[in-house]
């Protein structure tokens, strides 16, 4: 560790912090002004009457609670969906010495280097011809596999590390290969599971592309559609619940960071493997 | 174990994730380049007709898609002259003995965490003409150096490199801070001892042990590059005038606004080409150095 000279430090540290935290800050007052204050009020100033209708009108106008709904009911089960796949590749690539392993490892590895964006033409056309545009199960299932890639990196990198003298004494207790992974092997992957999962909820939960291009019931817009055609209407005639949809789509992603800070960090590091 | 029961259990455990990522992520990506070839007007049911290279031309004579590649070397360019040292410089904060690190830590990398919709939001007001800062400047007295930040042509690819360096500097932060963390302290109570300060310390020691980050960093810093969609569609959608478009965002605006499929899909394949060459490229760069410097130790 190098030791740094105190002062200098804390000033760096302190504006830096002020560079990254005050947009959210103007926000957030912005948030409970209406225009005449946001456009006339100094940018330190607190709001003159704390005007919390506008999170009221967000929520509801802009059915932004609708939104954070559907973008966990996207995340959470994408990311169950995920890991289980994830899982069970991981144990075959990681305990079965098999002539088509490379290959397979490989195969999974190519999603982590083509942009997914560049699948957008031929799903949409193909979620088109099938009618199954508007679909909770098919996005799930997407989002779910788009994820693959990176988890199965991760955790079949941490299963290797975990002995095999295990599986042995297992199998001669005569514990079959699919429980062996689930009961022994899954609880034992639980660091680089959640790594995984953490990140893929993250992901999943802030998508933008695949909602745009597959989703056109308003009902089922996640939080990112919702804020922009929110935004798209009011355009700046009505700031304040604009502001106060920002506010609300960030919250829950900062509350599940602060709840798994670790992890999330973690995952972040291992992450920039993918990208 | 029972060689047959084994092998069921294998198909068992690998067919529903090979079958599944096979139809929703190959399959889909062998069509973009197949469909690079093929022109189609995005109706369901009209087949679609051969075109030959006319996509690709079509591409190439496209002067926003010259514009897109020169906004990525931006965005690369900005990775290694904005980004890497600010990174470098929080996580030498966030790892040192200072008293509220853990505050400061937290304060730095929640912008990368966010929703890159609404954090982008954000910035399209704070930077319209009467936003945040322009307010700033003024109050400050520096009403000279006002803009339109994201309506001026010249000016609005910067704009969203700066926002985009805003966003990633604490996810960065975080990977150099695992870096930098897993230098022993004892190399560096040794250079004390032979009377090294603290420059000399981060020049002789902390930057060359961190070589595998940087080569990370690099990595991430290029093929993060090539896929930045959000942080345009959100906050310019690619304009004024296609001055901010990148090649997602052309690939996007192709197909889905001007129903131009197939060239949508020669972006889509010239993305995939120029993603695996890169990969592989930095891959067997880096790689072929650490080889080599393994066998600079053994001899």
């Amino acid at each position: 560790m190098i030791k740094l000279k105190r002062t200098p430090v804390y000033v760096f540290s302190v504006i830096a912090a002020v560079i990254f935290l005050y947009p959210l800050l103007y926000s957030f007052f912005s948030s409970l002004k209406d225009n005449v204050e946001i456009y006339n009020n100094s940018v330190f100033s607190l709001p003159d009457v704390w005007r919390w209708n506008n999170y009221k009108m967000a929520l509801v106008d802009a059915k932004i609670s609708r939104a954070i709904l559907n973008s966990f009911i996207y995340a959470i089960p994408g990311t169950f969906l995920c890991l289980v796949l994830s899982l069970m590749i991981a144990f075959v690539l990681s305990r079965y010495k098999l002539r088509m392993n490379g290959f397979l490892y490989n195969y999974f590895a190519i999603g982590l280097m083509i942009p997914v964006f560049s699948l957008m033409i031929p799903i949409s056309k193909v979620v088109g011809a099938l009618h199954l545009f508007n679909s909770y199960p098919l996005m799930i299932v997407l989002y779910g596999v788009f994820e693959m890639p990176l988890a199965i990196f991760l955790i079949t990198g941490y299963m290797k590390g975990i002995s095999k003298e295990l599986d042995e004494s297992a199998i001669i207790d005569g514990c079959g290969p699919i429980r062996l992974l689930f009961q022994i092997i899954a609880p034992l992957t639980m660091p680089a599971v959640s790594t995984a999962g953490i990140l893929s909820f993250f992901d999943i939960y802030n998508d933008l592309v695949w909602n745009v291009i597959l989703i056109s019931d308003q009902n089922m817009n996640n939080i990112s559609m919702a804020l922009m055609s929110f935004v798209g209407q009011q355009g700046s005639s009505q700031l304040g619940p604009t502001f106060a949809g920002i506010m609300l789509t960030i919250v829950p992603t900062i509350v599940v960071y602060l709840l798994f800070q670790e992890k999330v960090e973690k995952g972040l590091s291992a992450g920039a493997v993918k990208e | 174990m029972n060689k047959r029961k084994a092998y069921g259990a294998i198909a068992i455990l690998l067919l529903p994730g090979l079958l599944l990522y096979t139809i929703a992520f190959i399959y889909p990506a062998i069509q973009t380049v197949y469909q690079s070839f093929f022109d189609w007007n995005g109706i369901f049911n009209v087949p679609l007709t051969f075109d030959g290279i006319n996509n690709y031309k079509e591409m190439l004579d496209n002067p926003n898609f010259y514009r897109s590649l020169k906004n990525v070397g931006l965005f690369i360019a900005a990775s290694f002259v904005l980004i890497l040292p600010i990174a470098l410089s929080l996580a030498l904060v966030v790892t040192s003995r200072m008293r509220g690190k853990r505050f400061f830590k937290v304060a730095f990398f929640i912008p990368s965490i966010l929703p890159l919709t609404s954090v982008g939001l954000m910035w399209q007001f704070l930077l319209k003409s009467d936003g945040l800062v322009n307010k700033l400047l003024e109050m400050f007295g520096l009403s000279s150096l006002t803009h339109d930040w994201l309506g001026e042509p010249a000016l609005a690819i910067y704009t969203v490199v700066v926002v985009n360096a805003w966003i990633y500097c604490g996810q960065n932060m975080i990977i150099f801070a695992s870096g930098l963390v897993a230098i022993p302290d004892e190399i560096y109570e040794a250079a004390s001892l032979d009377g090294a300060n603290s420059f000399h310390k981060l020049k002789h020691i902390t930057l060359p042990l961190m070589k595998e980050i940087f080569k990370v960093f690099a990595v991430l810093a290029v093929t993060q590059s090539i896929r930045v969609f959000g942080q345009i569609y959100v906050i310019t959608g690619g304009g004024p005038n296609g001055a901010t478009d990148v090649p997602t965002t052309l690939l996007y605006n192709e197909a889905f606004k001007f129903n131009n499929f197939g060239v949508g899909n020669s972006i889509g394949t010239f993305m995939i080409v120029a993603a695996l060459v890169v990969t592989v490229l930095m891959n067997f760069l880096t790689s072929s150095r650490s080889r080599a410097k393994k066998k600079g130790v053994q001899a």
